[in-house]
């Protein structure tokens, strides 16, 4: 396994790009994955679908990662040149007071909330960003309503931790090109899915799915680490190795794929956790899409999730590419 | 006038049948191709170019189920749609396809209690008055449980540009629709106007034609809620009523696609056509459905404003209609020339 691991999810985790926004993603995810597969393209939703032709003999597996990030939407402009926002994805007005966003047209601004007594009263309604404007004409000279602004903040590395926003999923996509560049000869084509607004619905995902006809699917995407204090209780945690999805609110884990996974990872003694989320995933859309795809979903941990300061551990991403490499190593044959 | 029509027309989710015939009657003539899909909706095609645009508008409008029949001889409705509680008692309102009249019934005003008026009567005790005394006289009217009911609200023009009618989401986009196909020429394109149905229940129609027509671009032509009124602090008015057609940022059901977003604002600016942005994110339009089929539909929507939406009697001004007829048919045009290709 390369140390570029590290280095791409930073890389990254830097782009700009929220849901439905993802050019500059895309971008540079095409110039990263293009040595290591045989097509490069985008389909009219806007995921980026890269594919790396078999041996011959084997299976269509879809691998996907949304490639968005949360974000808001400029909504309103105040006479005082105050934006007010609207959610994109799983964006909290809480997680956001205080913090530095920037958006698309590369213009920065702080967010922060109109007074409250107590942190209850914040919301997105209150929750505005200031870009330094005087007037709401000299705002829209720089934010036209409609623009999208994301967290900026530094990553930071503390040994095996990450720490930035946008890991949801930046860290997923990034796990996709490992296994991009770590894929020797195998009999299936494997199609690498970058999909567009994963946080909002999720969207993409189906699309891409629907326009690949894969034979079986494998969703890469972050989930809620249990581990933090008073978290909803679920059994994961940062370190403890990729979380194979049996359930969410959208989705129930193929028997046959995640017996697979299961076995494999057995087989390989490549530790996984189990998960049972309440959200819905892109499993949902992709599950679905077409004649239905067999799915299973590799998920990492993360702590924080939707904050500028999300906390992935570096060693389950290592899993969870290591885990897929030995998956495309394997017949995939579902009885 | 041909929303007038529309307005006066009933439809509720899978009920379309009156307005698709009127759409029939109108267009039949005019385009080069007219079928119905097994689901109900009604689709025209003009031209045969390489691009296929499709523009859509539901046929479809918020109203009621009848959902029972009291011994005593009144009707329980049901609602189709969102349908605000605090707008309902003592509306007139149509039976059936054959509109046999009825009145929304609440206790007299000399009967109830000071709390009583200050609260909202809940939906569930609500009924429809006939008249019948008991459910015999109901059923002799040929009335059932799982027919239609609606507004009881008549098209009329209340000054030169402001109309007031029932139904104009999204009567009003139907209209627009009608309009575009019936007043312009795109030889060069391939246009399908779909008038979907069911999209007040979830988008329905509309995902079923975007994946029968598999189009490369597509426009949802909607009328959506406006707040410029008496009341409302002008930063929250949504949309205005008056100022022009709008274009969508942001809804629950989708993301405009940011391309086709970027060329309608262009083709509104180039050619001086006044209009706005819609500065709420809730609810949903066919955009969102048509989007995600297939392997993806470039979409966004275009709407015009309304006051009173989802209510017994909206408002729309006329100029934010011909607005938004001057819009659609200038994007077209543009992809028709090649300038914009999807």
């Amino acid at each position: 396994m390369s140390s570029k691991l590290l280095e791409r999810v930073q890389r990254l985790a830097a782009l700009w790009g929220p849901s439905g926004r993802e050019q500059k993603v895309s971008a540079a995810l095409e110039e990263l994955i293009t040595p290591f597969v045989d097509e490069v393209k985008q389909d009219r939703f806007g995921n980026l679908l890269a594919i790396k032709k078999g041996q011959g003999g084997g299976r269509r597996v879809l691998l996907t990662a949304h490639m968005d990030t949360a974000g808001a939407l400029a909504l309103n402009v105040s006479e005082k040149g105050l934006i007010y926002l609207a959610p994109v994805g799983g964006f909290k007005a809480h997680y956001a007071v205080g913090q530095r966003v920037v958006w698309g047209s590369g213009v920065v601004g702080v967010l922060q909330c109109e007074h409250a007594e107590e942190a209850k009263e914040i919301d997105m309604k209150r929750l505005f960003c200031d870009i330094g404007a005087t007037s709401k004409e000299e705002a829209l000279d720089n934010v036209a309503l409609g623009d999208m602004c994301t967290f900026v903040a530094d990553a930071q590395v503390m040994e095996d931790l990450i720490v930035a926003p946008g890991l949801d999923n930046r860290a997923g996509c990034a796990v996709l090109l490992e296994v991009a560049e770590h894929l020797a000869g195998t009999e299936h084509e494997v199609v690498f899915a970058f999909t567009s607004q994963g946080e909002v619905a999720p969207r993409g995902g189906g699309v891409a799915a629907y326009g690949t006809e894969p034979d079986i699917a494998f969703v890469v995407d972050t989930t809620l680490s249990g581990d933090i204090p008073r978290a909803p209780k679920v059994a994961t945690r940062l370190g403890g190795g990729p979380a194979l999805k049996l359930k969410d609110a959208g989705y129930m884990a193929h028997h046959g794929v995640a017996s697979l996974v299961q076995g494999v990872a057995e087989e390989q003694a490549i530790p996984v956790q189990l998960e049972i989320a309440s959200g819905v995933s892109e499993a949902q859309v992709v599950s679905l899409a077409g004649q239905g795809v067999p799915t299973a979903v590799i998920d990492i941990p993360v702590r924080y999730r939707g904050t500028a300061g999300e906390m992935v551990n570096l060693r389950d991403l290592h899993g969870a590419a290591d885990l897929l490499l030995k998956l495309l190593g394997n017949p995939l044959s579902l009885s | 006038m041909l929303l007038e029509r529309l307005s006066n027309a009933c439809g509720v989710p899978g009920r379309e049948d009156e307005v698709r015939a009127i759409l029939k009657e109108v267009l039949a003539d005019q385009v080069d191709e007219l079928w119905s899909d097994p689901m109900g909706n009604l689709i025209v095609r003009k031209g045969s170019g390489p691009t296929k645009v499709m523009l859509d508008a539901h046929m479809d409008e918020v109203g009621f189920l009848i959902g029972d029949i009291t011994a005593e001889g009144y009707v329980i409705l049901k609602k189709i749609g969102g349908l605000d509680d605090r707008v309902l008692p003592g509306r007139q309102v149509w039976l059936t396809d054959r509109r046999i009249p009825g009145v929304l019934g609440a206790k007299a005003w000399h009967l109830t209690s000071a709390d009583e008026r200050s609260k909202v009567i809940p939906f569930d005790e609500m009924y429809v008055d006939l008249g019948c005394r008991n459910r015999a006289e109901v059923e002799a009217l040929g009335i059932e449980p799982g027919e239609p009911a609606y507004f009881a609200t008549t098209f009329e023009p209340f000054s030169e540009k402001v109309v007031k009618g029932k139904a104009f989401d999204d009567r009003v986009g139907c209209a627009v629709l009608a309009r575009v196909l019936l007043e312009f020429d795109h030889p060069g394109i391939t246009l399908y106007g779909a008038f979907t149905c069911q999209e007040e229940v979830g988008l329905r129609g509309a995902r079923v034609a975007a994946y029968n027509l598999n189009p490369d671009v597509a426009i949802a032509l909607e009328g959506t809620g406006s707040a410029n009124v008496a009341g409302v602090d002008p930063f929250d008015s949504i949309t205005n009523m008056g100022e022009g057609p709008v274009i969508s940022l942001m809804d629950a059901s989708g993301i405009p696609n940011k391309r086709v977003w970027d060329e309608l604002v262009a083709v509104a600016q180039k050619h001086e056509i006044r209009y706005q942005h819609r500065r709420l994110t809730a609810g949903g339009t066919d955009a969102g459905g048509i989007a995600l089929q297939r392997a993806g539909v470039p979409a966004c929507t275009v709407s015009v404003p309304c006051r009173y939406i989802h209510t017994n009697a909206a408002l729309c001004n006329l100029d934010d209609v011909e607005g938004a007829v001057q819009l659609v048919h200038r994007f077209l045009e543009r992809v028709e020339k090649g300038d914009f290709r999807p």
